[in-house]
């Protein structure tokens, strides 16, 4: 059973307009990582957030947390109880989405912040088990710097420069364009790893892992001139491949991702259409 | 005195032919006239010894070397084939932790100030300490690939790890030049879909082609023999190695021993290709 996912979603402050010669108030963005309940029994979670726990390492130490309880029918564990359980990932609580009202007052004694249920934590709890695996890949670097540099959210597009790599990408390599684009002007081969928070756009052939959006855009798109990856992820949501389907396989193609009725999918399409 | 070149021989991927190709590449340089020395990364389980047949000769190896115990005069043996090549062993006792990095850089630089030209550094299979060490002050690199799944996919992750782990890409000097040197070919399984074509290899690892080494028996014999292959007369080993050596020396010569034999008046006009 899979209760837990990690997700990149952006917190966003509210713009004040006031003069303030002593600070500045701006908007930012900062990257959260979301815990989603489904299931509220207190022993099952402690068991499986140990061995979340130990596979994550201190990957996500010093990032923020949000708990989601949107997905969940029942009612929810001790808050007090869950903000420990949030800790033992290193992780600071911010805040709670999805709260009964009969709870708020706890939220405030515990310095947390009640956020409402977004569309996209809802997302995120109802893709859980498909997610779980790209983004737990996906996460640490992500996560590692996450308190310090604003990071693109879905309401920005990536503003971050793009990194332009010229040489072939190795097996067994990892590349991260954080805040912006990858450009593979050499392809990657199998058993690399590509990730970005913007898009991933691949000139020679692309035989490796392909995450574009990795810090929540859903908007990230792979482009690729000769496709043949291992596995391709959009925002957490992603799609491995066995064996490559004749139509894509070596053919340029773009990977999108494509909600429909609430679910998200990846969508293989070709990179020119006609 | 011209400058020292450094050689790494490197697959990642175990019993590709690394060692031949280092014992039959250091002959083929140093039967052209270059200083050239062979070093045996492979501590604690030394082969070049055995495959240049100098086995028993063995009295100081690489690792006294570095720990100060014994001068590389003592410890490198003449080749008995050629004035130009030198042997440094492996020692048999000792693990790969003895090879020190500062050790193996004081090692090879006493070596380039003995005048060598080359400097051919056998790697051990494996991503580990002792494969790192030697290739990380390579100049050069030749990456032995059998022409199947398995091997290419080891020589790209240890060509990641060139670019990664050399001292040139440390330092952010001209990168690790490399070579793809597909060994154990054969021409045959190639047609009938049994195995890789060099031009799948070239287009998967995207590195130049230094040559083919076909497979052969005589391989087999001549480290039995405690021969390097290159030294096989007439054999089509000999000959291929004698082609990667021109190649690497700047030479345009033409790939052989990459089609089916079929034993025809028109085939041995033509040769290889």
């Amino acid at each position: 059973m899979r209760i837990l996912t990690l997700h990149g979603v952006s917190a966003l402050v509210n713009r004040v307009s006031r003069k303030a010669q002593s600070f500045r108030l701006r908007g930012t963005t900062v990257p959260v990582i979301t815990l989603a309940l489904s299931s509220a029994d207190e022993a099952t979670l402690e068991a499986d957030i140990a061995a979340k726990v130990q596979e994550a390492g201190d990957s996500l130490a010093g990032g923020l947390a949000v708990i989601d309880l949107s997905a969940l029918g029942e009612a929810p564990p001790r808050l007090t109880w869950l903000v420990g359980q949030v800790r033992r990932f290193g992780l600071l609580p911010v805040g709670v989405i999805g709260l009964r009202e009969e709870q708020a007052a706890e939220v405030s004694g515990l310095g947390l912040a009640l956020l409402p249920a977004t569309a996209a934590s809802a997302r995120s709890a109802e893709a859980a088990p498909r997610e779980a695996r790209a983004l737990r890949d996906a996460a640490p670097e992500a996560a590692t710097d996450a308190p310090v540099e604003p990071k693109p959210s879905a309401v920005a597009p990536p503003a971050g420069a793009s990194m332009v790599v010229d040489r072939p990408v190795r097996s067994g390599q990892r590349i991260y364009a954080r805040g912006g684009d990858l450009v593979l002007l050499a392809g990657a081969s199998a058993g690399s790893e590509l990730i970005a928070d913007g898009n991933i756009h691949c000139y020679g052939p692309l035989r490796g892992r392909a995450l574009a959006g990795a810090s929540g855009d859903q908007d990230a798109q792979v482009f690729a001139l000769d496709f043949e990856a291992e596995l391709v992820s959009v925002a957490g949501v992603y799609k491995a491949f066995e064996r490559l389907p004749a139509e894509v396989r070596g053919k340029a193609i773009r990977a999108s991702l494509e909600t429909r009725g609430g679910q998200s999918q990846i969508l293989l399409s070709p990179l020119v259409e006609g | 005195m011209s400058e020292t070149r450094i050689v790494v021989v490197t697959s990642g991927k175990g019993g590709v032919g690394k060692t031949t190709t280092s014992a039959s590449f250091a002959s083929g340089l140093a039967l052209r006239g270059h200083k050239t020395a062979v070093v045996d990364f492979d501590v604690g389980l030394r082969n070049l010894d055995l495959i240049m047949g100098c086995e028993r000769r063995v009295v100081y190896d690489f690792v006294n070397v570095i720990n100060q115990e014994a001068s590389l005069n003592q410890a490198l043996i003449k080749d008995k084939h050629s004035e130009n090549l030198f042997v440094l062993p492996a020692s048999q006792t000792r693990d790969k932790d003895a090879l020190k990095e500062e050790g193996v850089e004081r090692v090879l630089n006493d070596m380039r100030t003995m005048g060598f030209e080359y400097i051919v550094c056998d790697s051990p299979a494996g991503i580990e300490h002792g494969a790192v060490m030697a290739l990380t002050f390579a100049d050069d690199a030749i990456i032995v690939t059998n022409p199947e799944v398995s091997s290419v996919r080891d020589s790209d992750r240890i060509l990641g790890i060139l670019q990664a782990k050399s001292r040139r890409a440390k330092e952010g000097r001209e990168p690790v030049k490399e070579h793809l040197l597909l060994t154990r070919y054969a021409p045959k399984r190639v047609d009938t879909g049994e195995m890789l074509s060099h031009e799948d290899v070239r287009d998967l690892l995207k590195i130049p082609l230094l040559g083919v080494i076909p497979e052969s028996e005589a391989v087999l014999h001549a480290s039995n023999q405690g021969q390097p292959a290159i030294h096989m007369q007439d054999q089509p080993v000999a000959q291929a190695y004698q082609d990667v050596v021109a190649r690497f020396l700047g030479e345009e010569i033409p790939l052989r021993f990459t089609t089916a034999e079929k034993r025809g008046l028109l085939q041995r006009l033509f040769g290889g290709k």
